[in-house]
């Protein structure tokens, strides 16, 4: 049997797996690397791991299934609450709506981002069908659509469900690859719980946009790298299958998910650690002839695939709604023919293309422009800048309230994240140039795995000239939330697995703190009326640029 | 570090964060000296001895009468006077007795944007009742020990706002808030209702 075990190089860092000769007696759940031999770190933990799993609350029947049943009671309630409110649209609602819309019924157009998540949108809105009996034909005329431009009595049940329903299950992916990596139920329960009361992921969420989708499959692919490399379980082909085709949905939502092209890499330095690290060079590149394509295929079908679903069902061509479209491709729209492979060439071809100019023309961030939204992600972490989506004013008893729908964090999810990247990061240096010793390596390649992809988003957002906006950063917020949970894991698991009462404590104390954040900017979340004075009590943090509506 | 005082020191940082979020959180309140009274008036004021049509009015407590900041009638900890809907055309009057502890010729600093009046004691002291920028109008008297009363009257029309005053010996440069005690002044709060 083979057991997950993850060690130290001397010449870096890796995740990896070896062989364990003697089959695994950790319970599931309990993933700690019994009996690991560390190779570079020279590190054992085989005697408090013992007792660690002997006493592990990761076995507990109640948390098995009370922390989740919470967690998703809790998700329901923060991200699901009466979400078709607000009854108006804002930020790219305007987009997302008619294009959605369009998918419905069947007409072509072009648009920056992949398919995918517009899809999902549109499924949402077919199967609820709130709007059946309403005249929607004006959405199909326009790219963006103004409130006005809706029908009256137009309910967003439906496009917002697809973001709704995804980011619950996010949350739920996040808890589940939690008690994967770390065995700790209530661990894991309070970082997954981060984002359902986190104000700037609930308000994205509540909306018809793409992030609350593509987190959710972005979550699944970490969670299919975890359960991949549980213990007592070989990397077969098809985990790298799963994994390529979680990666493939997260990218065909919008293309930043390109950062989790870093998973398979970690996948496959686990699996073939044992050869790599003796340099048995034939064995390892025979595995990676059968990995590449195992991963490859997967990801590539599914990002085609939801692009051939557009192109092939989506004919209908409204007059002076071109875009960029050839000739080729405008013929094969009339014929109804864009399902054949000479079709969907052409199609893919000119969407592409179109993609590729779209991002072109985008402006740059131009902090001096008044009532410039965008940011540069070097403020991102601490916030900056929030948005405010939209907002309306009422004059109550010669008070003036504002009902804000505001992109704003909750700033103790977001610094304690930031403060966990920068520990994890002192971590790994640490190690790297100092050589000092890792007392738990599972947790530790974890930490190095969830650093990795959260500084190469970011390597690669800083490459990138157009405008950008603090929603950007919900993906590694996500990174920085799993990397906190094994942090906490590395730094407070032993105490947590003896069963003590304090980390414990701590914990609860932490979500208590957090709760009480998101209930405190919850009204810029949730549309409650907020006084002038009532807003300036939230600004805490010049970086956030935080307005309010005077 | 042993497993204990790794989570003794864990449970202080996490208290220390939320006894900054209960701060952060916490309502602003100011010791309720002053009793301002705003009145929105329906049409637009020109003059402080206009017509009054008032069609809403509250009370707001403060501390001190220091309330011209960014341009806008506005407290340094409360925010805005009155928030939003009290921005424009409002009247504001200052009603408070207090206690004179020694002796002297006395001197108030009234700052204001747009105009005011100001009596102790039932008595004129001073006024610009017009529409004006933001300025400094110094008005002496003598005053006795014991109680007095003071009547401040004020308007805000359109465009930037603030009322300050500040009061002193006329042979001392020190200045202090109306509001805040002093060797000289003594002020008793409200009672809000």
């Amino acid at each position: 049997m083979a057991a997950a075990t993850l060690t130290i190089s001397a010449t870096g860092v890796n995740l990896h797996r070896s062989e364990m000769e003697k089959p695994s007696r950790c319970p599931p759940g309990d993933h700690a690397p019994r009996g690991a031999r560390s190779s570079g770190g020279r590190v054992t933990a085989a005697s408090d791991i013992t007792a660690e799993s002997s006493r592990s609350e990761a076995g507990t029947w109640a948390l098995r299934w009370f922390a989740p049943l919470v967690l998703l009671a809790l998700s329901i309630l923060s991200i699901g609450t009466r979400y078709w409110e607000p009854t108006s649209l804002f930020w790219d609602e305007n987009y997302h709506v008619t294009s959605a819309q369009k998918h419905i019924a069947g007409v072509m157009y072009m648009e920056s981002h992949p398919p995918l998540g517009k899809m999902l949108i549109a499924l949402g809105e077919a199967a609820l069908a709130p709007n059946s009996e309403l005249d929607t034909s004006a959405l199909l005329r326009a790219d963006r659509v103004e409130q006005a431009q809706l029908p009256t009595g137009y309910s967003f049940a439906g496009v917002r469900l697809a973001s709704v329903v995804s980011m619950i299950t996010a949350v739920l992916l996040l808890y589940a690859t939690l008690v994967l990596i770390t065995g700790r139920r209530l661990l894991a329960f309070v970082f997954a719980a981060l984002p359902a009361l986190d104000n700037a992921l609930v308000v994205h969420a509540r909306s018809a946009m793409l992030e609350g989708i593509q987190l959710a499959f972005a979550l699944g692919a970490i969670c299919m790298l975890a359960f991949s490399l549980r213990s007592g379980s070989r990397v077969r082909l098809r985990h790298y299958a799963g994994l390529g085709t979680l990666v493939g949905l997260t990218i065909a939502v919008k293309l930043n998910g390109a950062v989790l092209l870093l998973l398979p890499v970690a996948l496959f330095m686990a699996d073939q650690w044992p050869a790599l690290r003796e340099s048995r060079w034939p064995a390892a590149a025979r595995r990676l002839s059968a990995a590449v394509p195992a991963f490859c295929l997967p990801a590539l079908l599914v990002f085609f695939g939801s692009f051939y679903g557009f192109i092939a069902t989506s004919t209908e061509v409204i007059p002076g709604h071109t875009y960029k479209a050839s000739a080729e491709y405008l013929q094969h729209l009339r014929e109804h023919t864009t399902w054949t492979a000479s079709g969907f060439r052409a199609g893919l071809r000119d969407h592409l293309r179109y993609m590729a100019e779209y991002a072109d023309g985008v402006p740059r961030l131009d902090v001096c422009k008044p009532g410039e939204n965008g940011s540069h992600a070097t403020q991102w972490p601490l916030g900056g800048k929030t948005i405010n989506y939209r907002w309306n004013r009422e004059i109550v008893r010669g008070l003036s309230y504002v009902e804000y729908t505001y992109l704003v964090p909750n700033p103790l999810v977001w610094l304690v994240v930031l403060g966990g990247i920068v520990l994890s990061f002192a971590l790994v240096l640490g190690r790297v140039v100092f050589g000092h010793a890792v007392t738990r390596p599972r947790d530790y390649h974890w930490l190095v795995l969830f650093t990795s992809l959260y500084l190469a988003y970011f390597a690669a957002i800083l490459q990138i000239e157009r405008v950008m906006y603090l929603y950007h950063y919900l993906l590694p917020l996500m990174f920085g939330i799993a990397n906190l949970a094994v942090l906490w894991n590395y730094l407070f698991g032993d105490g947590l697995a003896a069963g003590r009462w304090h980390p414990r404590i701590n914990l609860l104390l932490l979500l208590l703190l957090v709760a009480a954040g998101f209930a405190w900017f919850a009204p810029l979340t949730y549309g409650w009326p907020l006084s002038t004075s009532q807003m300036e009590q939230r600004m805490w943090f010049d970086v956030w640029r935080l307005e309010p509506v005077r | 570090m042993d497993l204990s005082r790794k989570d003794s020191v864990l449970t202080v940082l996490l208290l220390i964060v939320g006894g900054l979020l209960a701060h952060a959180m916490w309502p602003v309140r100011v010791a309720p000296v002053l009793r301002l009274k705003l009145e929105r008036n329906a049409s637009p004021i020109g003059h402080l001895d206009q017509t009054r049509t008032i069609v809403e009015s509250r009370d707001v407590f403060v501390d001190r009468l220091d309330l011209s900041h960014g341009g806008r009638l506005r407290h340094a900890e409360l925010g805005d006077i009155g928030d939003d809907g009290y921005r424009e055309n409002l009247f504001l009057g200052v009603r408070k007795r207090f206690d004179v502890l020694v002796a002297g010729d006395y001197r108030f600093l009234i700052g204001s944007d747009d105009g005011f009046s100001l009596r102790v004691d039932n008595r004129p002291l001073c006024a610009d009742p017009r529409p004006r920028a933001l300025s400094v109008q110094t008005c002496g008297i003598r005053l006795e020990p014991g109680a007095h009363e003071f009547a401040l009257d004020y308007f805000q029309g359109s465009g930037p706002s603030g009322l300050t005053v500040q009061y002193g010996r006329q042979n001392q440069s020190a200045n202090f808030w109306f509001g805040d005690d002093s060797p000289y002044f003594r002020f008793a709060p409200e009672t809000p209702e």
